[in-house]
């Protein structure tokens, strides 16, 4: 199980970052789990699939085991909400929402140090410009809609 | 503190450029491994290449051991001061050949 | 050839505007180098002993004439006249600068070409047959398949930060030219019973300080099921490979590991979840890709005809050119390994020019070979001669392709921060040697390949004849391997005992190819031979 406490994150002075590219400062999110990726196979899949909202942690901007983790979720039908937390850079907002995740919660300093307009950029890089898109969060994916190239290019809807 | 290691300098690459630079003695970083600094005390350059990096100038810093003569005792260093061991294939001709910034941004 | 719609032109654009603007946060400080790194090396930046180097993805090592020559000019303007081709299909630029990188990045998507993914631990750029559609043993042309997978996996959201790097090979052809057993992944297409296409797949593969031959991880699977199965196998790794050591974080550890069955089932257990959906268009892309490669193709000429020629024309033919699929036609080798070359390296000009020959007599094809050599993929018989002697002005038609002087080489400790030794030198010195040799004794057929370091950029484990540069004591030594090979019989070669000086080494491998002639029966090649006498005699000549 993870080692940080949802309390403890729900305390944190953050910044929001939507799938939608907007930045803002809402009250943190609730949560029911903070998943960390070494707990994720001992807590089993099927145990998630009926929780609200779960924390996924990337503990260094290296480790991409959470964007696998989203991606397994939503595959395996959660319709949750899904928040990336931790060692995150601007630059990997669209690989979160591309892999199924609803935004990012982001400290304060996190955000100071790349600046407020990298995050206000990070997701100027259209998500339906993937060649290939897999399923993203239900909540994500109407507000998303254009369709990955290769639908485009065959004429099919996303 | 590296075997047979008398002094060291710093070394690093520059951030824009990439080439190997050394910290001198007058206190910025240079090209020629001859102008380097030397110091007996590691401890004191190891913060001076941290701060360096941390203020973007440069990238990579690290020590380079040095005998009583001031020749890198690692083999890495002493190749990488020496340089490529080939001439660099760029005749004369060729040179005169190169395309233009110019011709570069009309194809682009 | 694929040629880009204004899908994957604004692709490449937008990932060149990307990649402009990390620069420009990393200069600024927004981004410190811990955060840059994996980011340039996505973009096939690394940092080097003397400069940046930039590696250009040449996607299944295809080229056209236009592409070429901008290669040659970006050697010329931003490189000190020359590039280095790689063994897995790209294009090194050894000088550049950090300042000058996003304009090249801009010239290359001028013409249809990145450098997305040659490095960093994601998806690379996948490799295949440098006689893909041309060779006469091919069932399946494979780069429709490649580019298929180019685009899959090209900004691949959930595939950018594996546990380490990740190499896919395709082949279509009874050989394997493309040492496809030593990749991660590595697809063996063919046809079913109905002409569709369908892959065996390897997993596994790999060199560096763990060398691995792939296993086999399934047989015959379909075309619409190759995607989501390599999603499965992806999304397996990326989850639970080791990433507390980066020399055991590669997939091969994790097979070794976790066991070939068990990662199967995990695999089954991952693609029962995964969304078919996503993958439904897969298939029609495929084939709109392979309309594109099958409209490329040439059809086959009459009165075609080989020249007489000269006995050095024949010679050259003779060992640089591959029996093509379609009358009328040769695919032919141009050697980057002349006498004392650096192996891989062409000059701006050299790039140019082969540039204009393909298009004279190549239909505006050029291929970049695994060997580090460049391939003109549709000669006419009746071109040949001609071709020759264009190649010969040139310094480029080394009639040496396929033989023990065409040395595959890493630039080593001249150039690379990862290496222990150097390699160009010991390869210069090697190439005088064995060209001389070949002069004296005719073809001598067999692979010598050399790297700088235990990460074998060189394919030094792949080789019947395997150099490792390695320091030993602040001084350069070199390890010899013996017995391995890279193609459809890929072996690992065995180490055959304490390292040499690289003055030492021209004996060494002179002596062991004395042994092996010696030793060898009729018809044998030098892996036969090595099988069948072992290590014993190789060490007694040269250790006594």
């Amino acid at each position: 199980m993870s080692d940080l406490s949802v309390n403890e994150t729900s305390s944190l002075l953050g910044w929001r970052l939507d799938a939608s590219g907007a930045l803002s400062q809402p009250p943190a999110p609730t949560l029911d789990l903070l998943l960390e990726p070494d707990a994720a196979e001992d807590l089993g899949l099927d145990n998630l699939l009926h929780l609200s909202a779960i924390g996924l942690v990337f503990k260094t901007p290296h480790d991409g085991r959470s964007f696998s983790l989203a991606r397994r979720l939503r595959n395996a039908g959660f319709q949750g909400q899904l928040i990336g937390l931790g060692r995150l850079m601007p630059d990997q907002a669209r690989h979160s929402v591309q892999s199924g995740l609803d935004a990012l919660w982001l400290e304060d300093d996190l955000v100071q140090r790349h600046g407020i307009r990298a995050w206000q950029n990070a997701l100027n890089v259209v998500v339906g410009s993937l060649y290939n898109q897999q399923r993203l969060s239900a909540e994500v994916a109407p507000r998303l809609a254009a369709p990955d190239i290769w639908r485009r290019r065959h004429n099919k809807a996303a | 503190m590296a075997r047979n290691a008398h002094a060291y300098a710093l070394s690093a690459n520059d951030l824009l450029t990439g080439e190997q630079v050394f910290w001198s003695h007058q206190g910025r970083w240079c090209l020629s491994f001859e102008d380097a600094l030397f110091s007996t005390e590691p401890q004191n350059l190891t913060p001076l290449g941290n701060a360096e990096e941390a203020a973007n100038r440069v990238v990579g810093a690290a020590l380079i051991p040095v005998d009583e003569n001031r020749r890198p005792v690692e083999l890495r260093d002493q190749r990488r001061l020496q340089g490529v061991s080939v001439a660099v294939r760029t005749t004369a001709s060729e040179a005169a050949s190169r395309p233009s910034a110019a011709t570069l941004a009309q194809a682009a | 050839m694929y040629a880009y719609d204004q899908y994957d032109q604004a692709f490449v654009e937008q990932r060149a505007a990307e990649f402009r603007e990390q620069i420009e946060r990393r200069l600024s400080g927004a981004l410190s180098e811990d955060e840059f790194k994996p980011l340039r090396l996505q973009n096939g930046l690394y940092l080097q002993l003397h400069a940046y180097m930039l590696r250009v993805a040449i996607p299944y090592g295809a080229l056209n004439a236009r592409q070429l020559r901008v290669l040659g000019d970006l050697a010329d303007r931003y490189d000190k006249g020359y590039g280095h081709f790689t063994t897995r299909q790209n294009i090194q630029y050894n000088w550049t600068k950090l300042s000058d990188v996003a304009d090249m990045i801009d010239a290359l998507a001028s013409v249809q070409m990145h450098a997305i993914q040659t490095s960093g631990n994601c998806i690379r750029n996948v490799t295949t047959d440098a006689y893909a559609g041309v060779a006469g043993d091919e069932w399946l042309d494979p780069r429709p398949s490649a580019e298929l997978l180019r685009q899959w996996s090209s900004l691949h959201p959930e595939f950018a930060f594996l546990p380490r790097k990740f190499k896919i090979a395709v082949l279509g052809a009874a050989q394997d030219r493309a040492a496809m057993k030593f990749h991660d992944i590595g697809l063996w297409a063919k046809l079913d019973a109905d002409g569709q296409p369908q892959y065996d797949i390897w997993v596994g593969g790999g060199q560096g300080r763990t060398p691995r031959v792939a296993r086999l991880f399934q047989e015959a699977v379909p075309l619409a099921d190759l995607l989501p199965t390599l999603d499965a196998m992806l999304r397996v790794y990326n989850l639970a490979g080791r990433r507390d050591n980066k020399y055991k974080a590669r997939i091969k550890i994790l097979i070794d590991e976790m066991g070939i069955e068990p990662y199967r089932l995990a695999v089954v257990e991952e693609l029962a979840r995964v969304d078919r959906d996503a993958f439904a268009t897969a298939v029609g892309e495929y084939q709109r890709i392979a309309a594109q490669f099958e409209t490329a193709q040439r059809p086959a000429l009459q009165g075609q005809k080989v020249p007489e020629g000269s006995p050095e024309f024949r010679a050259w033919l003779q060992q640089n050119g591959l029996t093509h699929k379609v009358n009328g036609y040769a695919a032919v080798s141009v050697s980057l390994k002349t006498k004392g070359a650096i192996p891989g390296d062409a000059s701006g000009a050299q790039m140019r020019a082969v540039a204009d020959l393909a298009e004279r007599y190549s239909a505006g094809e050029i291929r970049v070979s695994h060997r580090q050599n460049l391939v003109l993929p549709w000669v006419k018989l009746n071109d040949l001669e001609t071709l020759y002697h264009a190649l010969l002005e040139q310094d480029l038609a080394e009639a040496n392709v396929g033989l023990v002087s065409d040395i595959i080489a890493c630039p080593g400790l001249d150039y690379c921060a990862l290496a222990t030794a150097r390699s160009i030198p010991v390869a210069q010195a090697l190439s005088l040697r064995l060209r001389e040799r070949e002069r004296r004794q005719g073809p001598i057929e067999a692979s010598l390949n050399i790297s700088g370091c235990i990460n074998a950029c060189g394919h030094h484990h792949a080789a019947n004849i395997g150099i490792l540069g390695l320091n030993r004591s602040e001084s350069e030594t070199y390890q010899i391997s013996l017995g391995g090979r890279a193609d459809e019989g890929a072996k690992v070669g065995d180490i055959l005992g304490p390292g040499f000086s690289q003055d030492q080494v021209p004996d060494v491998v002179e002596t062991l190819l004395d042994t092996w002639q010696s030793l060898r029966e009729d018809g044998e090649d030098f892996s036969q031979t090595y099988d069948r006498v072992g290590k014993q005699p190789f060490k007694e000549a040269v250790y006594v």
